[in-house]
């Protein structure tokens, strides 16, 4: 369902002049003037010594009493015959100076007369010495925090430094520190600090704008490895996520060429992820449905974070959150530990970052997606960060005349504040409203709009406590979740053929501790309670398009609400048991009290053994529990009574390897079993998945009577590098994913999954060739997803054919080119960015469903945009 | 003996020499005057009249110049606004002394400027001391034959000191330019201040 039409028009969403770039210039901290040499005009002036220029070198006799420095100047002209060139009004030269003496170099003179005056003197060959304000140059500032990982308590005396520059710093007693004067570029900070592993924080970008501010967790070095030098690393230890787990930073997902800047889309580059169509950020995840992914954000668990979301599963159209708010993205393929439950397919933790807290700062983006604006600044004894933004997307589809637009606004906010040394108070709250309307004009249009549409409107706030004492952490988040959709579908002529209005919404309270024993292994206990106490569905379809297995009709007409209570406890040890062999033993129970009381255990663990050379064999086997989605439940009467949490049993194993410091190998191999997956008595050839785009094709998902008795399984292995930026500035990364993966039914035929993916092969390379440039490419290629055919005869003509469910072939190979190019203009107060995004630069144009059409009464495919070049603008200040 | 600057008009009456040796001035020139009592040598600009008494001096009234600058190398010479026929009221400079006046009024002493700066000229040199910009672009432009237009007329009073000599134009603005922290740019004939 929820197509984005085709566009076939290149469109350029904003053109932005070109702004004349203001240089960072030399930095210059001296008091006294910098000789400079003009020899030409086209160059810039040079900088020379008394050696080189031997006008510098000249001996004069000084005697000068409580003169001006104009006069004095005037004094050494007559003597040298240099002619100085200045301004009163530009440099300061009223003070007096006394020099007495007999024999002294202009150079000297000069030194002593100019001191703290910050101004430079430039000479010509002709025999000028011009004297010219030192501009102050264009510079940002980097400041952050540094803080214990586990405790999250300050680190007292970290060292900071930018790597490849002379400018460091140390950490204050609240862990804080400042980098002033750094001129505009993308560095890395090397943080290093007693006990604790060193890291380095790479894709930091400063800007004349507003100061960068960095939160760094730093990982207590492990008692056992006392002994050994750990050397810095871009990546995270191998003992620290065992297996399938990576990090992106920002910076990283905002260069990535096609990713709109929506963090779910950025993912997908990641082994063992792929999107289910290009025009939706549904993630398919070592062959799982969408509705098998967890999204954390600031520690809240949250449903679909998507604008257009589809209601049970988690994707949609493109991600609430504001790329700019982020801090950090931590994405897990599997293997996750105890400490994250309720999902069985993948973990992705997004953290927002906090507010600046020197000055308030603001920023304008106009990007891809839509434009937005936010501000941030110190308030109480912390800080803000808001932001709300609006999307493009109605204004292009209403350009190229397509019968219905997509329009949404969403806001961020974050607050923090600091309650003294050990408390912390965070209050974080993202909304949304979503419109999907229609612009019908003709038959035509009212033809194209029959397809499955969504209005949603959605907030998520989470209030968070956070205590930290010596060895231990203590957090506590009050959280609720709420989403309204209206999911409908009209007919050709306009009238709704199906309708759902829901609203679900839902309270959490979740504690979770962390504590360092004395042994040096690092527990977590934690325990979540949540109360859904708005689940309200009215939902309308009639019989002809919800047909049981013997084709009857079996129309559904709901209006019901019901509450569904739920919780949690986990544990959790990490433990470094020699200087190269760790484990993580886990265990977590889940009590669902809407599911007739059922109880479900998931033990955890995961091994990590280190070798020589930056290698590291890792695994990780669990099991993993998920309840069925609240939209399941209200389907049908009887699934309240039918369905139960289904399982995913799976096993790990990897071997990594760092090939240099800021590239990494990895090689993992994987196995999941799955078991009580929902099935569809109806259609007992299917397990059940989202997706459909028409209610003409199939019952609309999750919307029948289902059962929990699907068994599958998937395996596939992975190869990805991944380079971060350093000394070498090109970054990038490259997977190559093969799974294979099959579900049985309610009749037992063994078939491939929906979501089976033989292969799948990204690339994405950037190149920053300096300060001011960033060049990417982003290649994609995958095999096409098994398509279901269509009965093409009699009463259920259009309709899929479970009888040849998932055996029809499968769509094209998807493949696509993007590429993108940054540039950043610095100004005093003001960073610029500008880029351009070209998606699908050949034109491949991929389809993005295999659906039926009703005049030509075949199937065919659905496109999206192909070619779409887009131009981006952020200014902050 | 005239020198006559750059850009500079002297018309000689066809009566010179008959019982007054006057010429006009339009610009800006350097006088050696002998001293002939009973033929008194007048310099007429538009605004100020210079009847010399046996001397060396500069005369500077430029058409698109307000500002008149008489300067007085030795000897001596009176000073009269044109306006103004009644000789008693005329200022009598002194060697050295540097004599100001704005069309229509009369002319001051001015006790800031030596006259050796109104001079330079002759030696090759043009030299400002704390000289308003406006000014400075005027004669800069009279010198390399240029038009240079300050993009802002609040950068008109900014005050430059320099010593400039024969040095080719986009040398001498390079300097300038850095020093008055602004930044040029030009096109033929045509050159334009403004702020960086």
């Amino acid at each position: 369902m929820r197509r984005m039409p085709s566009i076939r028009i290149a469109l350029i969403w904003l053109i932005v002049a070109t702004p004349v770039a203001a240089q960072a210039e030399n930095q210059g901290s001296e008091r006294g003037p910098r000789f400079l040499l003009a020899s030409s005009t086209t160059a810039a002036p040079v900088r020379v010594d008394a050696r080189t220029l031997p006008t510098l070198g000249q001996r004069l006799a000084v005697h000068f009493v409580n003169e001006t420095v104009t006069q004095a100047l005037e004094s050494i002209a007559a003597q040298t015959g240099l002619r100085f060139i200045f301004s009163r009004d530009v440099v300061t030269l009223d003070r007096t100076v006394t020099i007495d003496a007999a024999d002294i170099s202009l150079a000297a003179v000069l030194t002593e007369l100019l001191l703290d005056a910050d101004v430079d003197v430039v000479f010509s060959p002709a025999g000028h010495a011009a004297l010219v304000p030192r501009r102050k140059p264009s510079v940002g500032e980097v400041a952050g925090r540094v803080v214990d990982a586990v405790t999250g308590a300050a680190v007292v005396n970290a060292g900071v430094e930018i790597i490849g520059r002379d400018v460091a710093a140390t950490t204050n007693a609240e862990g804080t520190f400042r980098l002033p004067s750094v001129p505009p570029d993308v560095v890395q900070l090397r943080i290093t600090a007693l006990g604790f592993v060193p890291f380095v924080q790479s894709d930091v970008v400063v800007s004349t704008g507003k100061p960068v501010w960095v939160l760094v967790e730093l990982r207590p070095e492990p008692v056992r490895l006392g002994g050994i030098a750990v050397g810095p690393s871009w990546f995270a230890a191998p003992r620290e996520v065992p297996t399938s787990t990576q990090r992106l930073n920002v910076e990283e997902i905002r260069r990535s060429p096609g990713a709109q800047e929506d963090v779910v889309r950025a993912i997908s580059l990641l082994p063992g992820v792929a999107p289910t169509a290009i025009h939706r950020n549904d993630l398919i995840v070592r062959g799982g449905a969408p509705f098998e992914n967890l999204f954390i954000v600031d520690g809240l668990e949250v449903p679909n974070i998507n604008h257009f979301a589809a209601q049970g599963s988690s994707g949609g159209q493109a991600s609430l959150l504001n790329l700019d708010f982020l801090r950090s993205v931590q994405f897990s393929a599997g293997g996750f530990g105890a400490t994250q439950g309720d999902r069985v397919g993948s973990v992705t933790t997004l953290s927002l970052r906090e507010g600046i807290t020197d000055r308030h700062a603001g920023e304008v983006n106009f990007a891809a997606t839509g434009f937005g604006v936010m501000a941030e600044g110190p308030v109480g004894a912390g800080s803000y960060l808001v932001g709300l933004r609006r999307s493009y997307f109605d204004l292009i589809l209403k350009a190229s005349g397509e019968p219905f637009f997509l329009r949404y606004w969403d806001v961020n906010a974050k607050v923090s504040q600091r309650l003294g040394q050990r408390d912390e108070l965070s209050w974080t709250f993202v909304g949304a409203l979503d419109d999907w309307g229609f612009n019908i004009e003709t038959p035509e249009d009212r033809y194209d709009a029959a397809l499955m549409a969504v209005n949603d409107d959605q907030y998520f706030s989470g209030l968070t406590w956070s205590h930290t004492a010596q060895h231990s952490r203590l957090q506590l988040t009050l959280g609720r979740v709420a989403h309204s959709f209206h999911t409908f579908q009209n007919d050709t002529l306009g009238q709704p053929l199906f309708t759902n209005r829901s609203t679900e919404a839902e309270n959490s309270l979740r504690l979770n501790f962390n504590r360092v024993l004395a042994s040096g292994t690092e527990l977590e206990l934690g325990a979540a309670a949540k109360h859904a106490d708005r689940l309200r569905y009215d939902i309308e379809i009639p019989g002809s398009l919800r047909t049981d297995l013997e084709g009857t009709a079996r129309p559904l007409d709901l209006d019901s609400s019901f509450t569904a209570f739920r919780m949690g406890w986990w544990g959790e040890a990490r433990t470094q048991w020699t200087t190269r062999f760790s484990t993580r033993l886990g265990a977590r129970a889940d009590y669902y009290a809407y599911l007739d009381d059922a109880v479900r255990v998931a033990p955890r663990l995961a091994a990590t053994l280190e070798l020589n050379g930056g290698a590291a064999l890792s695994m990780s086997a669990g099991r993993y529990w998920q309840t069925p989605s609240f939209i399941w439940l209200a389907g049908d009467p009887s699934n309240a009574d039918n369905l139960r949490p289904f399982r995913v049993d799976q096993i790990v194993i990897g071997f990594q390897k760092l090939l240099r410091e800021d590239l990494k190998l990895q090689l993992e191999a994987y196995r999941k079993r799955y078991r009580a997956y929902p099935t569809r008595p109806w259609r007992p050839q299917a397990v059940l998945t989202p997706g459909i785009e028409s209610v003409e094709v199939d019952v609309p998902f999750g919307l029948e009577p289902l059962t929990s008795q699907g068994t599958g399984s998937a395996a596939g292995v992975e190869l990805f590098l991944q380079k971060r930026s350093s000394s070498v500035p090109v970054y990038g990364l490259a997977s190559i994913s093969i799974n294979s993966t099959e579900f049985s039914a309610l009749d037992g035929v063994s078939r491939i999954s929906a979501y089976d993916l033989p292969i799948a092969a990204n690339l994405a390379v950037g190149w920053r060739p300096n300060a001011l440039w960033d060049l990417g490419l982003r290649f994609r290629a995958a095999s096409g997803l098994p398509r279901t055919a269509y009965i093409n005869s009699g009463p259920q003509q259009g309709r899929l054919d479970f009888a040849r469910y998932n055996d029809d072939g499968r769509m094209p190979a998807f493949h696509a080119l993007d590429i993108r190019v940054d540039r950043r203009w610095s100004f005093r107060r003001v960073q610029l960015t500008t880029y351009l995004d070209i998606q699908d630069l050949y034109n491949r144009d991929n389809p993005i469903a295999y659906v039926w059409d009703q005049r030509d009464r075949a199937p065919r495919y659905e496109r999206a945009i192909g070619f779409l070049p887009s131009l981006g603008v952020n200014i902050e200040f | 003996m005239v020198t006559l600057a750059p850009q500079s008009q002297l018309r000689i009456g066809d009566d010179f020499g008959a019982d007054a040796r006057e010429v006009h001035l339009a610009g800006q020139a350097v006088f050696q005057v002998t001293h002939d009592a009973r033929r008194p040598f007048r310099v007429h600009t538009a605004g100020v009249s210079t009847e010399v008494l046996g001397t060396r001096f500069v005369v500077r009234a430029y058409a698109d110049d307000p500002d008149i600058s008489v300067a007085l190398v030795d000897g001596s010479v009176r000073i009269r606004s044109s306006a103004d026929s009644d000789q008693s009221r005329a200022l009598t400079l002194r060697p050295g002394q540097v004599a100001r006046a704005v069309i229509g009024t009369a002319p001051r002493v001015d006790e800031q400027t030596n006259a050796a700066a109104l001079l330079a000229w002759t030696e090759g040199q043009l030299v400002f001391k704390d000289t308003p910009l406006s000014q400075v672009a005027r004669e800069l432009g009279r010198w390399y034959d240029v038009d240079i237009r300050l993009a802002d007329a609040s950068l008109s009073e900014r005050r430059l000191t320099a010593t400039l000599g024969r040095e080719p134009v986009d040398q001498v603005l390079e300097l300038v330019v850095l020093s008055l922290d602004l930044r040029y740019e030009r096109a033929g004939r045509e050159i334009v201040l403004s702020t960086r």
